[in-house]
């Protein structure tokens, strides 16, 4: 009889098998091992398919014998790579280590400018009381930057602001206020606006450059109050500055508003107790407001007698230079950008 | 304005301390700037009445003291064994501080203790002392020590806003306190002696421009010595920032000082003719002033003259030709007032500002002159034995008109959301001088002399509110309706396009909107087409900038020492000349110098490419999808690597890199490429509302091809024709170039094309045949060798 598949066969192809299995050192030998063995071609799947040329019988004792030696390879299959796997991951500390505290590997970003940083805060915080940006020319003529705020040719005022004249006619606007005047003659109130933008003083220190940031606030209607004006600016230092900021309104004079008010806030550095920020007050200024002038409403098409309203003005750089313990505010248009990229 | 406090107080009697009526000054609208204090070195030291004295409870040699310290009593632990009931003593109350050491609430053996009996010694005015300071026992209770004691004086710096030149006095602040306070306040009484016999007369005066002087008034008087002030006078003048010099010199400066009002000496005998003329000075007229200095005038200037020459520059300072001296015995005084512009325009021609130009470019009342007048001659009499002859030169007119303005009380609530009475808010208002004369829903109130600032109902509900307080408001926000909102698309896309530039790398960098002429001239802009600063800080800073190319590269320039690889932007502004207002376009201005390993597949152009990445990326974002290059020449950009962006049929801006000439005239290192993208018109394409496409079902299928074609042929125009061959051929991405071929002229590119199955996936013969589609195209259309 011809007997292809005798029990010597079988013991050592398991013994072989086993061997192999043992001496594995990694998953790809066992994997290999696998498939010379339980594969399509595996001899012992080429040993199943023999065993459909015999006897019932036969085919009974053998293919029983033929499973067990499968299944003994396979569990010691399955416990070899159980084992691998344990050495691998009992040394996976050591062998896989690396120093955590080498630098990161880099993303680069950009830097948004300060001032623009600033601006935009300034504008959500508005944007929630309901204000829209808005925007305006930076050379302006004389009646719009002076003549409409009230302050007419030789005023006094005129000469603190000192000015960049292009010729008689035309300046550098001193300030974001004449974006008043033209949101009033082209806008219906009620009118709640902001202006951020870009203003020029003939100053050049390290307090002040020639060139400056603004952001104005105007809101006409009838019925807006100077007790309103103060709840805005409340909740505008609130929510720029934080909680815990104490604020104080001083009466002031300015031509374009009355009553006029400046804003100050109390020191962030020395917490009110006086220091060099503050120049030993405890207190900071950082906006000049006020109800608009019955002049300036009519130099922009409004009554005074049905409609009133307030005005404000903040620095951009003077809030940012406090925040960040910044104390040349011409660092500010140097770029360089190892100044820029601090923010 | 130097305010010395022991001078202020001889008018506003007050119990608070130099540091409150401090913060009432700032707070009603005069903001002070600081504190000085001279001679003493402590603060929070009150006089004390010792009420009780007991044993301490647990130690014999303490005493546990009641002590009134004016609003309340206390009780504080002493050792002291000088002490009675019934002194008066230093107390040095919680939160004082001596020197640097400051006083806290302690517990003494058991017992709560505030504040501290004061020594001498502990006072720093003495070495040593055996016990506690006792004071006078008619000390009053509660003021500061260094008052009750007189010694010492804080001077208060403040802040005088330009519409108050009443406050440019010590009685105008000392009004101010009181008009908060309400406690007391005395204007000094004036009473002039004259001498019948002898008449003012003595001196005439003419004016020849009412305009520029409306009011001269002249006092003469005789003085047998030229002395030196007391030392009181001295004190005052001083400690408020003026030089002594001579008794009369120094009174014309303390009446000012105390009224406002500048006030002239002139030496009678140096008056020629006896005649004093104000007129407006001659061309090149020398006179040489008091500080020694000869000053040439002009035209547009007021002098005071006698028939020969001018003996002052009207209302800016004196001459010397008639100067008080040490010999002088016969004085003018002068009162006058002058036209505030023109006092302020010759100041800052001469570059001379006096106390007087401060007080005069205000503008000073009229109705001040002769009490100021009066005020210093009796001052002469008093301390100088000075006689005063009968009368005042007066010329001109002498009263501010009367005015009156109705106050709507109503206006108190609706304008500063206050609800106060209107016998509240007329308190404030008389208190400043104000004559309220009704209290009904319109009030008359009468404005004084003083107060040239008040015209109309809102400055007089400025005096209330300052007054009552600005911190006393309750504070609302406003109720009014919303306007409706629009959507301020060039914001939001300004913001998006940020945020983009942001992640992609690109630091912001914000130029001063001025550069000099030379930078204008760099980039092509010659003297005509540029807006020019008349009064510039320096050349440097001329010219409104026409182009944004200097600023970009100035910034570049500073930062390459530091930087191998720079991207900034800028989003700014340029101005040229236009027809009636100037032209200001808003730039959004890119820029990348110098390369990093960020990966190129040229060799050439890598800073070009990276850009233009950029603008793709940034186009991608805001939705812009039709845009291209279209090669091109500016005279600043490099003439190969230039051109035009466009969107549709726009021309958008300009991606270029810098002319190799322009490189060299900023001192670059490296290579610049350059993005100038005018904002608005970037603004009006954008689509913020992308359309949701459907992601495929099928996976992508891609396949790489070689090909060999003219180096001159675009790319873009290759792309755009293989895209159209077949509506499966989803994408086309150029994944290498090769320049280094043997043939001329030729350079080899490799894309990778992806097809995209829409039913079922693709048969590999199905993919030859597309793939023989775009073979077929490129060698037909751009005759391109495939490579296989």
């Amino acid at each position: 009889m011809d007997n292809n598949i005798s029990m010597v066969d079988l013991e050592n192809l398991l013994n072989k098998a086993l061997e192999k299995i043992s001496a594995a050192t990694d998953a790809f030998q066992v994997e290999d091992i696998r498939i010379a063995y339980l594969g399509r071609k595996g001899e012992i799947t080429l040993a199943f398919k023999e065993l459909l040329d015999l006897e019932t019988e036969e085919k009974k004792v053998k293919g029983q014998e033929l499973n067990t030696i499968k299944n003994i390879i396979e569990a010691s299959l399955e416990e070899k790579t159980k084992e691998l796997l344990e050495k691998e991951r009992s040394d996976l500390e050591t062998r896989e280590w690396i120093d955590v505290t080498s630098p990161g590997a880099k993303h680069l970003t950009g830097h948004s400018h300060l001032v623009t940083k600033t601006i935009r805060e300034m504008i959500d915080i508005f944007s929630r009381l309901g204000f829209e940006a808005v925007d305006g020319p930076e050379i302006e003529t004389d009646w719009y930057n002076f003549e409409a705020l009230n302050m007419p040719k030789g005023h006094p005022v005129r000469d603190t602001q000192a000015t960049f004249f292009v010729d008689e006619n035309l300046v550098l606007r001193t300030q974001t206020s004449p974006v008043q005047i033209r949101v009033m003659q082209n806008q219906k109130p009620p009118i709640r606006v902001i202006v951020p933008g870009k203003t020029y003083r003939r100053d050049y220190d390290v307090t002040h450059t020639p060139m400056f940031h603004q952001l104005e606030g105007l809101v006409v209607d009838k019925g807006v109050t100077l007790a309103d004006l103060k709840g805005t600016m409340e909740v505008f230092v609130k929510l720029f500055f934080g909680e815990g900021r104490k604020i104080r309104l001083r009466p002031h004079h300015f031509a374009f508003t009355e009553p006029s008010i400046e804003l100050d806030i109390s020191c962030g550095i020395c917490t009110g107790n006086g220091c060099r920020a503050c120049k030993y007050t405890g207190w900071l200024e950082i906006a000049g407001a006020g109800m608009v002038h019955p002049n300036v409403l009519r130099n922009g098409g409004i009554d005074p007698a049905e409609y009133q309203g307030f005005a404000f003005g903040f620095g951009i750089e003077r809030p940012a230079m406090l925040r960040h313990n910044i104390d040349d505010l011409r660092l500010f248009f140097d770029n360089d950008l190892r100044f820029l990229e601090q923010f | 304005m130097r305010i010395p406090t022991n001078w202020l107080k001889e008018y506003v009697k007050t119990s608070k301390s130099d540091k409150e009526i401090a913060d009432i000054l700032t707070m009603s609208g005069t903001e002070v700037e600081k504190i000085e204090s001279h001679g003493i070195t402590w603060s929070g030291v009150v006089v004390a009445e010792v009420i009780e004295i007991e044993k301490h409870p647990n130690a014999d040699k303490l005493r546990l003291v009641t002590v009134n310290i004016g609003n309340k009593s206390q009780k504080v632990v002493c050792g002291a064994s000088n002490i009675e009931v019934g002194q008066k003593i230093a107390f040095a109350k919680e939160g004082a501080k001596l020197g640097e050491f400051e006083l806290k609430r302690v517990n003494i053996r058991g017992v709560e203790s505030s504040g501290m009996c004061c020594s001498e010694a502990e006072l720093g005015l003495s070495a040593e002392a055996k016990g506690i300071m006792v004071l006078d026992s008619s000390a009053t209770v509660g003021i500061p020590l260094e008052e009750a004691l007189n010694i010492g004086e804080s001077v208060i710096e403040a802040e005088i806003t330009p519409n108050r030149g009443d406050e440019l006095s010590i009685t105008g602040l000392a009004r101010e306190v009181f008009a908060v306070t309400g406690e007391e306040f005395n204007l000094p009484e004036i009473s002039v002696t004259e001498i019948d016999l002898k008449s003012s007369s003595d001196i005439a005066v003419e004016i020849l421009d009412n305009e520029l002087c409306p009011q001269y008034l002249a006092r003469v008087l005789e003085i047998d010595e030229i002395s030196q002030s007391p030392e009181w006078l001295k004190k005052h003048i001083e400690a408020a920032g003026v030089k002594t010099i001579n008794l009369v010199v120094d009174i014309t400066n303390y009446v000012m000082l105390e009224m406002g009002q500048p006030l002239h000496a002139f030496d009678y005998n140096s008056i020629e003719d006896k005649k004093i003329v104000i007129r407006r000075a001659n061309k090149d007229e020398i006179i040489e002033t008091l500080d020694g200095e000869k000053r040439k005038l002009d035209e547009t200037m007021l002098v005071i003259a006698d028939n020969k020459k001018a003996i002052a520059i009207a209302g800016v300072m004196g001459g010397k030709n008639s100067e008080i001296s040490a010999n002088t015995k016969k004085i003018v005084l002068e009162s006058a007032t002058f036209n505030k512009v023109q006092v302020r325009r010759t100041s800052d021609k001469l570059a001379l500002r006096t106390e007087a130009v401060v007080r005069f470019e205000k503008g000073l009342p009229l109705n001040l002159a002769q009490i100021a007048i009066d005020r210093a001659a009796m001052l002469l009499q008093q301390i100088g034995g000075a006689r005063i002859y009968d009368g005042t030169v007066s010329v001109g007119l002498n009263k501010e008109p009367e005015k009156e303005i109705e106050l709507k009380i109503g206006d108190i609530e609706k304008k500063l959301g206050v609800i106060m009475a209107a016998e509240e808010a007329g308190k404030y208002l008389e208190r400043l001088g104000f004559e309220v004369k009704t209290y009904e829903d319109f009030t008359n109130v009468s404005v004084p002399w003083w107060r040239p600032d008040v015209n109309i109902s809102e400055d007089l509900l400025e005096e209330i509110i300052r007054i009552y307080g600005l911190n006393n408001i309750t504070s609302s926000l406003p109720s009014m309706e919303l306007p409706s909102p629009n959507l301020n698309k060039p914001l939001k896309v300004e913001y998006l396009i940020r945020d983009i530039l942001l992640g992609a790398g690109f630091s912001e960098i914000i130029n001063y909107s001025f550069y000099s002429p030379e930078n204008a001239k760099k980039v092509g802009f010659d003297d005509k087409n540029l807006i020019k600063i008349a009064n510039p800080i320096n050349s440097d800073m001329e010219i409104m900038r026409p182009s944004m190319l200097p600023s970009i590269l100035n910034s570049i320039s500073k930062n390459e020492r530091n930087y191998n690889y720079i991207k900034i932007y800028e989003l700014g502004k340029t101005y040229l000349p236009g027809e009636e207002m100037p032209i200001e376009d808003k730039h959004l201005t890119l820029a990348i110098s110098g390369i990093n390993d960020e990966k190129v597949i040229y060799s050439d152009g890598k800073a070009f490419y990276l850009l233009k990445g950029a603008l793709e990326l940034i186009f991608a974002e805001i939705g812009i999808k039709n845009f291209s290059l279209k090669q091109t020449k500016i005279d600043q950009y490099h003439p190969g690597r230039t051109a035009r962006i466009i969107v549709g049929d726009k021309n958008i801006g300009t991606i270029g890199e810098i002319h190799p000439d322009l490189q060299i005239a900023y001192g670059l290192k490296r290579p610049v490429a350059i993005a100038d993208l005018l904002f608005d018109e970037l603004v009006d394409l954008v689509n913020l509302v992308p359309v949701y496409k459907q992601i495929p079902k099928l996976p992508i299928v891609h396949r790489d091809l070689s090909f060999i074609i003219d180096e001159k042929i675009y790319y873009e125009d290759v792309s755009e024709k293989l895209i159209n061959v077949a509506k499966e051929l989803n994408k086309i991405e150029l994944l290498d170039v090769y320049a280094g071929l043997e043939e001329p002229g030729k350079i080899s590119k490799t894309v990778r094309l992806y097809f995209q199955p829409e039913a079922k996936t693709f048969s590999e013969e199905e993919i030859n045949a597309l793939l023989g589609n775009v073979m077929h195209v490129l060698k037909e259309e751009f005759e391109a060798v495939v490579r296989v």
